[in-house]
């Protein structure tokens, strides 16, 4: 027997036999119940990052801007060969922000549990809390880069769409892939630090086989497999909606977002059962 | 009936014992648990040791139940497991209720806010409504009186700082459980005098399990004691017969009452009045005739002329006040004397203490100073400083700090042979 709220019976396996249903409840309560402390959470972790500066929350628009700046010049010195339909400077600063989101996403997912240890060791509230303020930093980074993608859509003359005013919506696949697997990840990565390390190698080559700064080779051994490179897929079509207002693969795009869907549900329903486990080893 | 809110049974956790142990077991309990599987209870391994087992207990309502052993014994592990914060390999914990845990100072504070960033934050976890949790954020920063610290990040606290913080957050928010475990141990006096006030006035309607090495504040404040040995409860019972059989089979440097008296009241220690409770006090030192007076001849009995006004509370009748005197010959402790060890209430007619304390002391000579502390309940209520007062001897022969009776004998009036 098992319930949650004030009245619980923690016994070894508490949590390990419970439905989706129970867990879906679970987590609905706790967003009710805990939304003030997700987002205190998250100011917290916005006003740490730049509490001992002078700039404070001017870094970030400055941070983004630097490798924007770096290609808006590259591609005015002509060194960044776009071709007629989209140009260089739009595929990479959007596959740019799209991929940072991913990896930000994913890395403070992995990494939310060892950062905020010494609350999770201390009290004894859902880890989900601390996934989703993590995570909330993350989207406002994307947020302020989404205002950069608008400048440079209109100084490069980009044909208007209306689709241009879903941009600060368009971070949920990519945000969940990455907290999903991010979770996933940290189930592991807290017992056997070496998986970080692995991650942080797979992201850096990740970034050349997600189409985030190249197109993708159309020849090739590593083609058939790239293409179905889930954050590929979720990145072009972003981009191919942003830029032509439609999706380059509606199906592959699907297929992935009801795939991603059914994962994040089952990573979260895992969550519920392992946090205990994972708070005992922190 | 009182309302059970915790129930512990069998309940039995063991740890690794290096970190690469730990690890491997951790991910393979992971692993098993990722796939459904039930970890099962396995033979304790040479790299494991046991930290609790086979513990069980319940606590009611309006119980206070004090957890006594050495350093290692399990008192923290358990409390960690009655917060959730562990899950046990084998046995049930049941808590019906919300719980507020000071299992570590600083716990849940986050460094690089500010006291009262940190406030919102515990009390954003209550869920409670704009209004509510606007006044509980005062009441907070009212409570823990950090004054205009409250703004300032919490690693620049001092420890007795961030025991005001946590203490305030934790009792303010009205718990079912309450679990604290030797936070009160730093911080002023002052404060650790109001924190029992505050724990003293909410006891009847929560749950209360504490952690202290100060035997005379669980004397004090617990009903009930467990004593825990490697992780083992060895006893479960009344509190002073808990302290009693820990201080006798299990603690190598006993320590009685009187002496732990002397540690709580240092010499060098404020004084403290609690004018919330006290309108008006007077003592002084007399002779026989209650006449004043400081300087004793070695053989004269001593008299402690006491008038205490208190001021009238509601729902407090003052049946649990406790008079000591503590007695120092400059740093050294001496002796103490308390109303608590011969079981004589003290008597209080409408809101005033008059009372007359005859010492027949084996003082012989020099200066000697005290201390008079009351207590209501757990909660120091006054400590004040008595006027010194002197031995002499006009008798040159007499030396030394103590008088002793003694008799000498001829060999054959004890009928012995010597």
């Amino acid at each position: 027997m098992k319930i949650d709220g004030l009245n619980v019976i923690y016994t070894k396996d508490y949590r390990l036999n419970a439905s989706y249903l129970e867990v879906f409840h679970f987590y609905v309560q706790s967003l009710k119940k805990y939304h003030k402390f997700i987002r205190v959470n998250f100011q917290k972790n916005f006003k740490a990052s730049y509490q001992q500066s002078f700039l404070r929350i001017l870094w970030k628009i400055i941070l983004p801007l630097v490798p924007v700046s770096v290609y808006v010049v590259l591609q005015e010195l002509g060194l960044l060969k776009g071709n007629a339909e989209m140009p260089r400077v739009i595929y990479v600063v959007i596959g740019m922000t799209f991929w940072q989101l991913f990896s930000a996403s994913l890395s403070s997912a992995m990494n939310a549990p060892e950062k905020e240890k010494a609350m999770l060791k201390k009290i004894n509230i859902p880890f989900i809390l601390f996934y989703l303020s993590a995570l909330g930093t993350v989207i406002f980074d994307y947020l302020v880069r989404v205002v950069l993608i608008w400048a440079l859509l209109i100084i490069f003359k980009t044909p208007f769409s209306l689709i241009w005013f879903t941009l600060p919506f368009l971070f949920i696949p990519l945000a969940l892939l990455g907290s999903t697997l991010g979770i996933f990840i940290s189930f592991f990565s807290v017992f056997v630090g070496d998986i970080k390390n692995i991650v942080d190698i797979c992201l850096r080559y990740g970034l050349f086989a997600s189409g985030v700064l190249f197109p993708l080779p159309s020849t090739g051994m590593l083609v058939q497999i790239l293409n179905y490179n889930p954050v590929y897929i979720f990145l072009d079509n972003l981009r191919q909606l942003i830029v032509f207002s439609e999706f380059s693969s509606l199906k592959y795009f699907s297929i992935a977002f009801i795939g991603l869907l059914v994962a994040t549900i089952v990573i979260f329903k895992k969550l519920y059962t392992l946090e205990s486990r994972l708070r005992e080893f922190l | 009936m009182k309302e059970t809110l915790i129930t512990v049974s069998n309940l039995t956790k063991k740890f690794p014992k290096n970190y690469k142990f730990g690890a491997k077991a951790g991910l393979r309990k992971t692993i098993r648990s990722f796939f459904g599987i039930s970890t099962t209870f396995s033979k304790i391994k040479r790299n494991e040791f046991v930290a609790l087992d086979d513990i069980s207990f319940t606590v009611q309502r309006g119980e206070a139940v004090g957890l006594i052993g050495k350093n290692g014994a399990g008192k923290s592990t358990l409390l960690k497991h009655l917060s959730g914060i562990y899950l046990p390999d084998k046995g049930e914990i049941i808590i019906n209720g919300h719980i507020e845990a000071l299992i570590e100072l600083g716990a849940g504070f986050h460094p690089y806010l500010s006291g009262r960033d940190n406030i919102k934050q515990r009390i954003a976890i209550l869920g409670l409504g704009s209004g509510e949790s606007k006044k509980l954020l005062k009441d907070i920063i009212e409570f823990s009186e950090l004054g205009d610290f409250i703004d300032m990040p919490v690693k620049n606290y001092s420890s007795g700082m961030q025991a005001r913080l946590g203490f305030a957050s934790a009792v303010l928010t009205k718990p079912d459980i309450l679990l604290v475990d030797e936070v009160l141990s730093v911080g002023d006096f002052e404060f650790k005098q109001k924190c029992l006030a505050k724990i003293n006035e909410i006891k009847k309607d929560v749950a209360i399990i504490f952690v202290s090495h100060s035997f005379q504040t669980l004397r004090m404040f617990c009903d009930k004691g467990i004593v825990l040995v490697h992780g083992k409860k060895v006893f479960s019972g009344n509190i002073d017969e808990a302290i009693h059989l820990y201080q006798n089979k299990f603690e190598s440097n006993k320590a009685d009452g009187t002496l732990e008296v002397c540690h709580d009241i240092n010499i060098h220690g404020k004084e403290f009045l609690n004018n919330d409770k006290i309108n008006s006090y007077l003592f002084e030192w007399c002779d026989e005739e209650l006449r004043p007076k400081n300087i004793f001849e070695s053989n004269e009995d001593l008299y402690l002329k006491i008038q205490v006004s208190l001021k009238r509370l509601e729902g407090n009748s003052y049946n649990n006040l406790i008079l000591a005197i503590p007695f120092w010959n400059k740093d050294v402790y001496v002796t103490s004397l308390s109303s608590d060890v011969i079981k004589r209430k003290i008597n209080v007619v409408e809101g005033e203490i008059h009372l007359v304390i005859k010492i027949k002391p084996t003082f012989n000579l020099g200066e000697f100073l005290s201390c008079l502390v009351i207590h209501d309940g757990p909660e120091y209520i006054l400590r004040k400083y008595l006027p010194p007062f002197k031995f002499e001897s006009k008798d040159q022969r007499r030396q030394g700090m103590f008088r002793m009776n003694y008799e000498f004998f001829d060999a054959g009036e004890l009928g012995k042979n010597v």
